[in-house]
């Protein structure tokens, strides 16, 4: 088994991205996944994107452009 | 930056007048952010420019002589609400800690959040006479050809030239005036008092609650009063004590350059706790018989004003219901510029039985630190009441409590933070009292109950003091 390496991009490990860490991952060729070095994430790039947009569900006023601050 | 070495550089090479000295709240929170692997030792400190003292870079100076002689700027313009309980590197108007926070559209590549920051900023003119502040800060690395936080270089680039291009739109519409840091410490020496506070009512602008916040900095302390705690103090730095405090190696605080706290909701809990005892807080309880209900329960909303030298927060009245009588009372948080003390006063405007015996309990639970752990508290030196009928506790975790009926005064010494914190009333018929705490609740409490009655007004002071 080959050594892992970084994606194209920093992907980060999506469930920690969910408690506050931001931690990049490394990718698993012969697997072909990516994983994270401190939790047991393990995903493709589409499941690593489509969970990272999780932490929006916070954000509710995000795409509102806001005009009153009192 | 710490005080040693801003002094330093200064005597040095004495043209300097400006400098990024901090990053605001980039302290333990953000450290875990990058599951400790940066170095963040700043919490604490200013979120707008101040000219720092020359014993303490978060302290600003309250007068010529403690000048240091620089004025000093926060690395990013902060949302002083989601960094404080969140990830600093989230929400800053750097444009790339939108994008880090994943705060836009994937698709469209819009961040809307960006521009509400940088307005939120410029809205802060209404608490400060007229002036308001931002910046953006961006290094190469923010701009990597790789691309970052999981998307292309394209639109880290995009951001930029979007930030960059909204500051330029405010500039040609007469709202925003770019200045170079030394242009912009002529400035503000040129506008700004050394007792003049910063102040910022704050609103969530990101999470879709109500939330309000109100920071308060000046030469004396820092305070953050939540309007969703019913006005309490959820976080105090004591600046008056002008703590010497080194930071690196060969001193006592390698990493660690925060200011320390009195009162940190996030570090030493707050209303909430797990368990038995209290966390840091600064609140009131109101009680009936044996109901007690909380201020920190009643969430409302505060409006500012400016009266002489006081600012005032005012806060929306709020109704407290027992079984078998309501109250509705109305809270103030004043602080008087230059006086190193806020007063909370309390007004009763309604309690629905007239006979009914209700009392108020004003407390503040606090304890020393700068980080996640509970300091020691064996020097804290309690006392209640004043000269030879003084009633005193040395802590040694041993949950004692004293009393005094008709004292007005109770007392905590924290050696530590060379701070001395008192509660006191003007009020001839409290009883004031201090707590210790034991060691799984290694705070100190100082507090005074008071019957109250509709229509009368209850003023309760913190008072700060250096304390050698
Ligand atoms: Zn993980």
């Amino acid at each position: 088994m080959a050594q892992s390496g970084k994606g194209k991009l920093n992907y980060r490990c999506p469930s920690c991205f969910m408690r506050d860490l931001d931690i990049d991952m490394f990718y698993d060729k012969e697997k072909k996944e990516y994983y994270c070095l401190r939790c047991q994430y393990t995903g493709s790039e589409e499941d690593v994107l489509e969970k990272n947009e999780m932490i929006r569900f916070r954000y509710r006023k995000m795409m509102e452009r806001i005009t009153d601050f009192d | 930056m710490d005080a040693e070495l801003i002094n330093y550089i200064k005597e040095k090479y004495p043209s300097i007048k400006c400098a990024v000295a901090t990053c605001w709240e980039e302290g333990p929170k953000a450290y875990h952010t990058t599951n400790n692997s940066w170095y963040t030792l700043f919490d604490g400190g200013p979120w707008n420019p101040w000219i720092p003292s020359k014993q303490n870079t978060h302290a600003p100076a309250a007068n010529e002589a403690e000048d240091s002689g620089i004025v000093a700027i926060p690395h990013l313009s902060r949302d002083l609400l989601a960094c404080y309980d969140g990830n600093g590197s989230n929400f800053g108007t750097h444009p790339q800690n939108v994008l880090r926070g994943m705060i836009y559209d994937t698709k469209t590549w819009e961040y809307p959040y960006l521009y509400n920051l940088i307005d939120q900023y410029r809205h802060l003119a209404k608490y400060n006479n007229g002036y308001s502040y931002n910046m953006m800060f961006v290094g190469p690395g923010w701009l990597n050809k790789m691309g970052r936080w999981e998307q292309p270089y394209e639109l880290l680039k995009k951001s930029y030239e979007d930030g960059m291009r909204y500051y330029g739109d405010l500039k040609k519409e007469g709202k925003l005036r770019d200045l170079t840091m030394s242009e912009f410490a002529d400035f503000y020496r040129a506008n700004k008092t050394y007792t003049e506070p910063e102040c910022a009512l704050w609103k969530d602008i990101l999470y879709g609650s109500k939330k309000q916040l109100f920071w308060y900095v000046d030469p004396f302390m820092r305070a953050c009063v939540n309007m969703d705690q019913g006005g309490a103090i959820v976080d105090l730095r004591p600046y008056v004590a002008k703590l010497k405090w080194e930071v690196g190696i060969g001193t006592p605080h390698v990493q660690d350059a925060s200011y320390p706290f009195l009162i940190q909701e996030k570090y030493r809990a707050g209303y909430f706790t797990h368990y038995a005892g209290e966390g840091t807080v600064r609140s009131a309880k109101i009680c009936c018989g044996a109901e007690e209900v909380d201020l920190c329960l009643c969430r409302t909303h505060a409006t500012f004003s400016q009266e002489g030298k006081n600012r005032i927060l005012t806060l929306d009245p709020v109704d407290i219901e027992f079984a078998e009588v309501n109250v509705k009372l109305q809270t103030k948080v004043i602080f008087p510029e230059g006086e190193s003390r806020i007063l909370i006063s309390r007004e009763i405007l309604d309690v629905s039985d007239p006979e009914a015996e209700i009392s108020i309990n004003e407390y503040m639970v606090a304890c020393y630190g700068t980080t996640e752990y509970p300091e020691d508290m064996t020097s804290v030196k309690l006392s209640v009441g004043d000269g030879p009928d003084a009633v005193k506790i040395d802590y040694a975790y041993k949950c004692r409590e004293a009393s005094i009926a008709g004292a007005k005064v109770a007392e905590a010494i924290i050696p530590p933070v060379q701070t001395k914190v008192t509660l006191t009333t003007d009020a001839d018929d409290a009883t004031s009292y201090v707590k210790e705490g034991y060691a799984f609740s290694p705070m100190f409490t100082l507090g005074m109950t008071k019957k109250i009655r509709k229509g009368e007004v209850i003023g309760t002071w913190l008072n700060l003091e250096k304390a050698n």
